[in-house]
């Protein structure tokens, strides 16, 4: 046990990142899995860590009330979102999203109630690894149940090919509107609790770079399934707190492990089972 | 138990180019009714119409007493409205049952695998397994995966675009009695078909479109007899010289 304590007291820190990242991962892949380049995770992400911080410190809302406030507000800007998007396919609509993430990158860099560019600072860190591990279980199993639905299909379908979906009468529309519903809602579930185990939270947390990484997660774990996604954002939160060399170039490290995924393993640590399943039968 | 599929000179503009000009048919239950012409006629904006991709510039579209032009191409398609493609679309990454699946998914309830199996029978490829990759299945059972997962919906009415576009004779000769006894279950068949034999093995009637226009109707032999058709497909003396 004490081995056990000891690692965590060196580790947890690390730990609670890896939670949340994985978080974010998921958030993202559920995206992705309806075949949707939406990048405005990491807006989602940065919205609901300003809502919980902002209930937190100036309202004094415990902390579940403010993550449920946060994961609330981050589902429905996804779900609205959805609307001004809904004709832009791919590259478009990862360049409008990218530009809904900057938007509000740069609204939380000048408005008052943020706290500009220094931030919010002195948020209560009562997220602790057990609260951010809870809300990663029940996420997965959340994901875990849907994938069990009749509308995973249709997420699928849509992924495959959206006019070939829509003449088996499947509303893409729709399908779209509620996988970035749901994906704002994980990644506001991510925000909520970052904010409230970082101490203070500034704009640039939630910029494009946090987005780019969040997609190199997803690229690394497979784009389609949240497994992989998970797995993908693990490993690459660990590999540079492992190789300790590696932290200084975290930008360089990330592109090339990008890189060398792409071109030798396009899908990605899910492609390992995938194969493992298709020999079996 | 379903009901006709009406157009009711329905007309389609592309731009400056008006692709479908007035054209009426009625696809009744049980019956084939077979939609020729040549190349860049309108047959396939005629089907695209139908199903809502391609909007009305004039015309109806019914279903029985039910209009349904103006309704988004997902709500057509529950209107009882099913389609094959001229260019496979099938979901080519999924396996054959999601395939089936698919087309089941406006029906209440999960798709079984042995309604699955029964669809993939009517489409003629029972033997396919339903674990394959839509992709890995040859080209005619690709083809033939697009008629059951048409079945699946249950439709009142299967659109058909050149089901037999790149089969041999012999597949051909199969496909004309998977197509006549998806008519016998009380469907409404529209086959868009080049093939003259397929056409006559299986049409109770055909429409004869050119330039858009309507040009001729009738059985197949009628059509086949019809001078004003002919010249459409060969050409008048003056043109040739």
């Amino acid at each position: 046990m004490n081995v056990l304590a000891s690692f965590y007291a060196q580790h947890s820190k690390l730990i609670d990142q890896i939670g949340i990242n994985a978080l974010l991962a998921l958030s993202l892949s559920i995206c992705m899995q309806a075949g949707q380049l939406a990048l405005a995770q990491a807006a989602f992400m940065g919205i609901a860590a300003y809502v919980s911080a902002i209930l937190s410190l100036t309202y004094g809302w415990p902390l579940l009330a403010s993550i449920l406030a946060a994961v609330l507000v981050s589902t429905v800007v996804g779900g609205v979102l959805a609307l001004p998007v809904r004709r832009l396919r791919g590259i478009f609509l990862a360049i409008a999203t990218i530009g809904f993430g900057e938007i509000v990158r740069v609204f939380a860099n000048n408005l008052g109630i943020t706290g500009g560019a220094e931030g919010i600072s002195g948020i209560p860190p009562d997220a602790t690894t057990p609260v951010i591990y809870a809300a990663l279980v029940l996420t997965a199993l959340a994901l875990a149940l849907l994938s069990r639905t009749k509308f995973a299909l249709a997420i699928a379908l849509v992924r495959e090919d959206e006019n070939a979906a829509r003449g088996v009468g499947i509303d893409v529309g729709f399908v779209r509107f509620v996988t970035l519903a749901i994906g704002g809602a994980i990644a506001g579930l991510a925000g909520a609790l970052y904010a409230h185990s970082a101490f203070f939270i500034t704009p640039g947390d939630f910029g494009f770079g946090r987005m780019e990484q969040i997609l190199v997660w997803c690229v690394i774990g497979g784009v389609t399934s949240p497994l992989g996604a998970a797995l993908g954002a693990a490993l690459l939160t660990i590999l540079p707190e492992a190789i300790r060399f590696l932290a200084d170039y975290r930008d360089v490290t990330n592109g090339v492990i990008l890189l060398v995924v792409i071109l030798f393993a396009p899908q990605g640590l899910a492609g390992f089972w995938r194969r493992a399943r298709a020999v079996r039968m | 138990m379903s009901e006709p599929l009406v157009l009711d000179r329905v007309s389609v503009r592309y731009g400056g180019v008006t692709a479908l000009s007035e054209a009426s048919l009625t696809v009744v239950p049980g019956r084939v009714l077979g939609l020729i012409g040549p190349n860049g006629a309108g047959k396939t904006t005629l089907i695209n119409a139908t199903t809502g991709i391609a909007p009305l510039v004039g015309g109806a579209l019914r279903v029985g007493a039910r209009r349904i032009d103006g309704l988004a191409p997902h709500l057509i398609a529950r209107a009882g409205i099913a389609r094959t493609y001229q260019n496979i679309r099938l979901f080519s990454a999924l396996d054959v049952l999601a395939n089936v699946a698919a087309g089941a998914y406006t029906r209440p309830g999960r798709l079984r695998d042995a309604d699955a199996r029964g669809y993939l029978e009517r489409a003629g490829i029972g033997h396919v397994d339903l674990h394959a990759t839509a992709s890995a299945l040859p080209y005619g059972d690709q083809r033939r995966l697009e008629i059951a997962r048409a079945l699946a919906a249950q439709p009142a009415i299967v659109m058909l675009d050149e089901p037999a576009a790149g089969m041999n004779p012999t597949e051909t000769t199969h496909l004309a009695a998977t197509i006549t006894a998806i008519a016998a279950s009380g469907i409404g068949v529209l086959l868009i078909e080049h093939d003259m034999t397929l056409v006559r093995a299986v049409c109770n009637e055909v429409v004869v479109l050119n330039f858009g226009e309507v040009i001729g109707r009738g059985t197949p032999a009628e059509i086949a007899r019809d001078p004003v058709v002919i010249e459409a497909y060969l050409g008048t003396d003056e043109g040739a010289a």
